[in-house]
């Protein structure tokens, strides 16, 4: 049988215990609820199609490729010269 | 360009069928430019064909070469990046050599590509877009490649993140200017930290870099939020790797990026 005089610390102990558990899974749920907003973001900021048409053409490695490729297949070179980074789209 | 011409399907048909098409990057082919030194030789041998022939040349222009290499037509970049007016060149080119259609002469492939890894890396790569269309280049989103050790990998991962291996991604947190050499960029404050979020630890933090939108210093900087999350591996690498922006801004625009690990 309970001694009456320990029943006070036992209710604080379930009061912490509840409280603990509470608040462990108020983290965790956050946790989850923080990953599944950086999963979405992540997916959602990648690259369209439609932003990497560029990739449909089929590009030659550098200017003496590209002529070589010209002699080769009696073809016109078609060169863009640019500042930035355009195949990383950072232009 | 690349948003305009280079994305339209009539345009994308002509270069693939009568053409070889090749860019080159201004800045590779500077005096302390990568590019070898025969493809310098090589643009400025087209340069010096266009002032002797009285053509348009610049910078940021469209060369149409003949089969032999010679320099046959030109354009300035403010009227290329109209599809009309290039389809135009490119329709005259082809008329007058009297081309026929055929498959593209070179491989048609993902022109930002992975770098090679050693065994143990984490590969991820970045996207970066402009979420307002200000400060910064907003047509198409910026895309980088960043590799990470095991041993950086295994820093990352530590209770205090290890700003080194953090620095190496973050870096690469700015939208699209002209200046891609991040080894100017400067940090000017970062805080971060790892917390353990059941199976995986999350990272989050805050830093200002100063990162200039053309080469000369200009006194613009990034300040970002970030959040991520890293899986690890029993042998204390990351299997998984997510992070992206909060908040971030730039020159009075504001932009987000994702960073993801790829299979290499």
């Amino acid at each position: 049988m309970r001694n009456a005089s320990t029943r006070p610390k036992s209710v604080l102990r379930n009061i912490l215990a509840c409280l603990f558990l509470s608040v462990a899974a108020n983290a965790l749920a956050s946790d989850a609820e923080d990953f599944a907003w950086v999963e979405q973001r992540v997916r959602e900021l990648q690259p369209k199609a439609s932003e990497k048409r560029f990739d449909e053409i089929g590009w030659a490695d550098d200017i003496r490729d590209a002529i070589r490729l010209a002699k080769q297949n009696q073809r016109p070179v078609f060169l863009f010269t640019h500042d930035g980074r355009m195949n990383i789209g950072r232009c | 360009m690349r948003a305009g011409p280079l994305s339209n399907t009539n345009i994308i048909a002509l270069l693939n069928q009568y053409f070889v098409p090749v860019y080159a990057v201004n800045e590779d082919y500077a005096k302390k430019g990568c590019a070898p030194p025969e493809e310098k030789a090589e643009l400025q041998r087209i340069f010096k064909e266009g002032h002797a022939a009285k053509k348009s040349v610049g910078s940021v222009h469209v060369y149409i070469l003949n089969p032999n290499g010679k320099l046959v037509d030109s354009m300035h970049v403010a009227e290329a990046a109209k599809p009309k007016v290039l389809t135009a060149m490119l329709q005259k080119t082809v008329s007058e050599l009297k081309l026929r259609p055929s498959a593209p002469v070179a491989k048609v492939r993902p022109q930002s590509a992975p770098p090679a890894c050693e065994e143990g890396s984490l590969l991820l790569h970045l996207v970066s877009r402009s979420i307002d269309g200000k400060g910064a280049w907003t047509e198409v989103p910026g895309e980088d490649w960043v590799v990470l050790t095991a041993e950086e990998q295994k820093a990352l991962l530590a209770e205090q993140p290890d700003h080194g291996a953090l620095k190496k991604i973050l870096t690469h947190f700015y939208p699209a200017t002209e200046n891609n050499d991040v080894s100017k960029n400067r940090f000017e404050s970062l805080s971060a930290t790892t917390k353990r979020a059941g199976s995986r630890a999350q990272l989050a933090g805050s830093f200002k870099m100063a990162h200039s939108f053309y080469h000369k210093e200009d006194g613009k900087a990034v300040e970002a939020e970030f959040i991520g999350f890293a899986e690890p591996d029993p042998a204390g690498r990351i299997k998984n790797f997510q992070m992206t922006t909060r908040d971030a801004s730039y020159n009075g625009g504001k932009f987000a990026v994702a960073v993801r690990s790829v299979p290499k």
